[in-house]
């Protein structure tokens, strides 16, 4: 019943042109009105609770598909990744310490030799776990299929409203899933494979490895922790995970109503400004004629019949009223930012301290720098001097200073972020939103 | 000592006067010619498309509008030309009302000249309203069911370039390109999760923040503004508008650093005659 509802969904082809796609505009239209206006009539005393409990499932969706583990199927061969895993971040350690030059050398090439049999002893035992849970996942995928079949033939259903792709297979929830699954089957087994040949390459050269050639088989590790860590996403998938695609697709419908309702909103407000004859009225009437003109040539250009009169007239004067007008309108007004920020710098940048200097100082390095004139000014500094060239103090400033000033601030607003999100997904702000509007 | 002291209080007029012929002179006539010298995170950016596996798509997203569209455009005019020459088909994905349009008709210059075709070589997925997160997390299980049609109604499945992905094993690389914060939303539901490489196309107020994830290694590179623009042309050695309007900005650049030299001459003259007096 799931697959057969989930499959409604490929019905929703959207017709290009013609009576088809008149009657999908207004269809669409009515059902969305229709929408928005039962939203309307929810007496205020549930607007709250119905709001809190949108949020809270919404968020609730998530947080469980992202904490709850993949399938209990995958747990042993998950564990046998894990346990890899934590054997070759033993051998990352001990190599670094070989790196920096520890006095006990021998003694942690030696475990560093015996993390990397234990990694390959867990990796071999994950890929047979998975080769043997990859077997019976097909098994359940063709029997999936079949049954999907007798379904869609029973009720007599075309390829549209089964699901069925072009390779005649029936892609609704459950052999989406099933196919998932064995994808991540098999992409956990390249990967786990890809690891124990790094690991055997590294188990056969690191006793004889000189000191120049130790940081290359400690790369080796990193990419082998990689594939592993990676091997472990790959199985995953919770029962949630496939949801998050009929989720999104009622995302991008919400986000659609609210361009509407924003429009509803623009309408209402300058209507009532036309209607009472409000000082500035005609920037009401303008945003009026933007809307029909923008809407109505959008339209004709893509819906009229190719290479007519109507459509060519309509795609020359769309091309005017966008790019003419809406885009050069937009870039007019960002780029009067530009005028502002010269006047500002000029009239506040006064180095009244020698903070202000400071700042002045990294201000003039990065500006200058990050241009082709600071790029020329000193491209005659070579050899030692290199550093000193401006564009390298600037990439300097960027990478360094900022670089910890802005990690410095972006941990505090993870921090209070995280409050955020818990007070909004919870409904526990409060202020005009649920005291004053509804 | 009183032309001194009225440094520090140019009409602002002169200011915008200054700045206009700042940038106007070398945009119409290309009067100084420097190319830049590219940065590591713009040729770290070049070697990621460089090495996109075959038979893998690269997205480019596109969060920009008409306001950034100096910046923003260069950026995503240098990725497709790179990935057109590279032959690696890409898809673009907007996320802006305005910024569709705009880079659909940038992709679609670009394709012209270079014979490229829609469909085979790139298509666009058509306006997506909002909801980054959810959406990367539901392309990452199911590229077709989250997209189903490009922008001209054609289901995914039946689009020869898109007619084999998948899911998120089926991405190359993914080119972000925009004027807000949204780049963590791929870090974390793409980059971290799935292996997929991310490149950052930042205006140059967004730079800053940038650098951290090029650090972690959470994105493979970056083109910093429009002067990242100009040095990916460099790579590709191509003359664009990035490499075009280099100039500009050296020129208003300079203009703003000498304006605050001159400004701070006449801060000091006054403060000066002030202790005298």
């Amino acid at each position: 019943m799931f697959g057969f509802v989930y499959n409604l969904s490929f019905i929703a082809i959207v017709p290009k042109q013609g009576t088809s796609l008149w009657i999908f505009i207004i269809g669409s239209l009515i059902i969305g009105v229709l929408f928005l206006f039962l939203l309307t009539r929810v007496p205020n005393r549930y607007r709250k609770t119905l709001i809190i409990g949108v949020t809270f499932l919404a968020g609730w969706f998530y947080f469980l598909e992202f904490m709850i583990p993949g399938n209990r199927e995958a747990a042993p061969i998950r564990t046998q990744l894990k346990a890899a895993e934590q054997d070759l971040r033993k051998v990352d350690q001990d190599l670094s310490a070989v790196i920096i030059g520890a006095n006990n050398r021998s003694v942690r090439i030696t475990a560093a030799q015996r993390h990397i049999d234990f990694a390959l002893e867990d990796l071999r035992k994950a890929q047979s776990l998975i080769e043997s849970l990859k077997k019976p996942t097909e098994e359940r995928y063709q029997a999936e299929l079949k049954k999907s079949d007798s379904f869609a033939e029973k009720h007599k259903l075309d390829d549209k409203l089964s699901g069925r792709g072009e390779d005649g297979k029936i892609q609704n929830l459950q052999t989406k899933t099933l196919a998932k699954t064995i994808d991540g089957l098999s992409s956990a087994a390249g990967r786990t494979d890809n690891a124990i040949r790094l690991l055997q390459d590294v188990r056969a050269n690191i006793a004889g490895a000189s000191d120049k050639q130790i940081p290359e088989l400690r790369g080796a590790v990193l990419s082998a922790i990689t594939q592993t860590s990676f091997a472990q996403i790959e199985i995953s998938d919770n029962f949630l995970t496939p949801y998050k695609v009929p989720i999104s697709d009622i995302l991008q419908v919400i986000g659609a109503f609210t361009v509407g309702i924003g429009l509803y909103s623009l309408g209402s407000i300058h209507g009532k400004s036309i209607a009472k004859r409000r000082p500035g009225w005609y920037n009401s009437f303008a945003f009026f004629a933007a809307l029909v003109l923008m809407t109505l040539f959008a339209f004709f250009k893509e819906y009229l019949p190719a290479n007519t009169d109507g459509r060519i007239i309509s795609e020359s004067i769309y091309k005017i009223l966008f790019s003419g007008g809406l885009a050069a309108l937009q870039a007019t007004m960002f780029s009067l930012v530009a005028f502002y920020i010269v006047s500002a710098a000029y009239r506040a940048f006064r180095i009244k301290s020698s903070e202000a200097a400071l700042m002045m100082m990294a201000a003039f390095f990065v500006m200058i720098g990050v241009v082709t004139f600071g790029m020329w000014l000193t491209n005659g500094l070579s050899g030692s001097l290199t550093s000193l060239r401006l564009e390298n103090i600037q990439s300097w400033i960027m990478e360094v200073p900022n670089t910890a000033a802005q990690r410095g601030m972006m941990f505090g607003i993870g921090v209070g972020g995280l409050a955020m999100a818990l007070r909004l997904w919870l409904s526990l702000e409060r202020g005009s939103f649920f005291d004053k509007q509804l | 000592m009183r032309f001194l002291m009225n440094l520090q209080s140019i009409d602002r007029r002169i200011v915008y006067i200054l700045l206009v012929i700042a940038v106007w002179i070398p945009l119409r006539w290309n009067v100084i010619g420097i190319d830049p010298k590219v940065s590591k995170e713009v040729k770290s950016a070049y070697d990621t498309i460089e090495n996109v596996e075959d038979g893998k798509i690269a997205i480019i997203s596109v969060l920009w509008g008409a306001g950034t569209l100096a910046e923003n455009r260069p950026q995503t005019e240098a990725i497709a030309r790179h990935l057109f020459q590279k032959g690696v088909p890409f898809a673009i994905l907007p996320w802006d009302l305005q910024g569709t349009t705009l880079a659909e008709q940038a992709v679609e210059r670009i394709a012209e000249e270079m014979g490229k075709k829609e469909g085979v070589d790139w298509i666009s997925l058509g306006y997506r309203p909002a909801y980054i997160d959810q959406i990367i997390m539901s392309m990452a299980v199911d590229f077709q069911g989250t997209f189903s049609t490009d922008r001209n109604g054609i289901p995914l499945s039946k689009i020869p370039m898109t007619k084999n992905i998948k899911s998120v094993k089926d991405i190359g690389v993914v080119m972000e390109t925009t004027p807000s914060n949204t780049i963590p939303a791929w870090i974390q539901f793409l980059g971290q999760k799935y292996d997929v490489p991310i490149l950052y196309g930042p205006t140059a107020v967004m730079v800053p923040e940038g650098y951290n994830y090029l650090d972690t290694g959470q994105i493979k590179g970056m083109l910093p503004g429009m002067m990242g623009a100009a040095q990916y042309e460099v790579l590709l050695e191509h003359r664009g508008f990035g490499r075009r309007a280099a100039d500009a900005l050296s020129a208003a650049h300079l203009l703003i650093i000498l304006l605050i030299i001159v400004g701070n001459i006449g801060f000091f003259m006054a403060r000066t005659r002030r202790a005298d007096m």
